[in-house]
């Protein structure tokens, strides 16, 4: 063992020693360094030593005695672990970003910022966008990279804050003036009777009872009529179903007939799923990760095809369209297509993470 | 109970006990390595990153006194705990004693 000299070498390769050292130490005040520099270079030379001489158990590999000098000083560095850590421990600083004191904090204020500015700043973009007269395809676009962006800046400054406010030696007086401060008043209301709620269940089934007897009845009890022109009524559209009704009452569908050969009976059966899925959550008592797994799927399996339709324009009559243009010539499908979009994205977002939010307060409720 | 659970909490019990453990040790001067030796085969499992910054503190705060001792091949600097530290010893060890036998209490209430 010749190479663990107090001192640097000054010529010849510098040692791991030697660089341990160095990234362990260099943070330290100019008057404190060279001193810690030669403690620790003995101490790991003094382990060295030891590897070297017992073949000594280190961490969970046995050394066989016999190492060579370098593979003792490479284990004993590998014990020492990260000198940055060392370095810490010899400054005093604190190894984390944003530590558990402050954490509560910084998760309460992330959280709000980002569910109260992202969902209002995508709509809005989404219908400056629409208003412009843009496609559906470019609104999503835009509005979707708008609300990543949004909610990085959120996130970066946000994080950079508390980071410097863990920084500072007054986290307190900071906390305070950053009005992050934890008091009784910012305590949750409690999940109004959980899934158990007998009110809330019934709310959650008769709403999709509701959007399925909407669909049924736009079929045979349209609000639009078709003008006498007989160049609205076009045969093109008369499926079994609405050839029926359109000799009965003229009534022209709001959603395109077409669609009863596939689309529109798939969503009354996922409707009836989640009439099913509410009456399960009600007698399953309370809201877990599977229940919120489920709710999530379902809800995109609702949205899905209702996106899908409207982003490529099949959703609405084209009849209908042009028999409620002929009234009024402002009205644009493009712009109605955008806001079925947008909401039943935002309805998806926010029935999952509703669900998500319950499972959550149900397992953290102590 | 699994021994990753005992061992949890053991290594948490003793996290507080090794300043105890360094500075009843430190009577009698020792440098970093053979203190960290000497703490590992009395079960105080401690690991260099903690203890060698450990001792510049409990220098920093006066109660420990180092010196430099030269006169063997490898320079090494030598602690020993100083009067206050001595005090703080005992304080903790006090301390430790009413902590034990309030624990004895609340096992055999009444």
């Amino acid at each position: 063992m010749t190479t663990h000299s107090p001192a640097v070498p000054a010529t010849g390769r510098a040692t791991l020693t030697d660089r341990y050292v160095h990234a362990a130490t260099r943070q330290l005040p100019e008057d404190q360094r060279a001193d810690v520099a030669d403690e620790l270079r003995a101490s790991i030379a003094d382990r060295v030593d030891s590897l070297q001489a017992s073949g000594a158990l280190t961490g969970a590999e046995l050394t066989r005695a016999g190492l060579t000098g370098e593979q003792a000083e490479y284990a004993a560095l590998v014990e020492l672990g990260d000198p940055d850590r060392m370095a810490a421990g010899y400054t005093g600083k604190r190894l984390q970003l944003i530590g558990p004191e402050l954490y509560p904090a910084y998760a309460r204020v992330m959280k709000g910022v980002l569910v109260s500015v992202v969902p209002v700043v995508t709509v809005v973009i989404a219908v400056i966008k629409a208003l412009e007269g843009e496609s559906v395809g470019p609104i999503i676009g835009n509005a979707s990279w708008v609300a990543l962006n949004v909610a990085l800046q959120i996130t970066f400054w946000i994080t950079l804050t508390f980071a410097l406010v863990e920084r500072g030696s007054t986290s307190e007086k900071m906390q305070e003036s950053l009005g992050v401060e934890w008091t009784p008043d910012k305590l949750p209301d409690l999940p109004h009777g959980g899934p158990g709620s007998l009110g809330e269940t019934v709310a959650s089934v008769v709403w999709p009872a509701f959007m399925g007897a909407a669909i049924v009845w736009q079929q045979f009890r349209s609000p639009i009529h078709a003008s006498p022109s007989p160049s609205h009524a076009s045969p093109s559209h008369a499926s079994p179903i609405d050839g029926r009704l359109q000799d009965g009452g003229e009534g022209l569908p709001l959603l395109d007939p077409d669609l009863w050969s596939f689309w529109l009976p798939l969503i009354l059966v996922l409707l009836a799923v989640e009439m099913g899925f509410e009456v399960v959550k009600y007698f399953a008592g309370s809201w877990t990760p599977l229940l919120a797994s489920v709710n999530t799927v379902l809800a995109a399996a609702f949205a899905a095809p209702v996106i899908f339709l409207a982003a490529s324009d099949r959703l609405l009559n084209p009849a209908a369209v042009a028999e409620i243009q002929d009234g009024w010539s402002g009205f644009d499908p493009v712009v109605t297509n955008t806001v079925i979009v947008v909401t039943a994205a935002l309805i998806w977002v926010w029935d999952s993470i509703h669900g998500w939010r319950k499972a959550w307060l149900a397992q953290h409720a102590g | 109970m699994t021994d990753d659970l005992l061992a949890g909490h053991l290594q948490e019990l003793r996290r507080g006990t090794v300043v105890m453990a360094a500075l009843a040790t430190l009577a009698r001067p020792t440098y970093g390595y053979a203190l960290l030796e000497t703490l590992a085969e009395s079960g105080f499992a401690v690991d260099g990153n903690t203890l060698y910054p450990l001792l510049r503190r409990l220098e920093k705060q006066g109660l420990l006194t180092s010196e430099w001792n030269t006169e063997e091949s490898r320079p090494r600097k030598f602690y020993r705990v100083s009067p206050d530290g001595e005090a703080l010893l005992q304080e903790l060890l006090d301390e430790w004693q009413t902590l034990h036998t309030s624990i004895e209490k609340l096992r055999r209430p009444r």
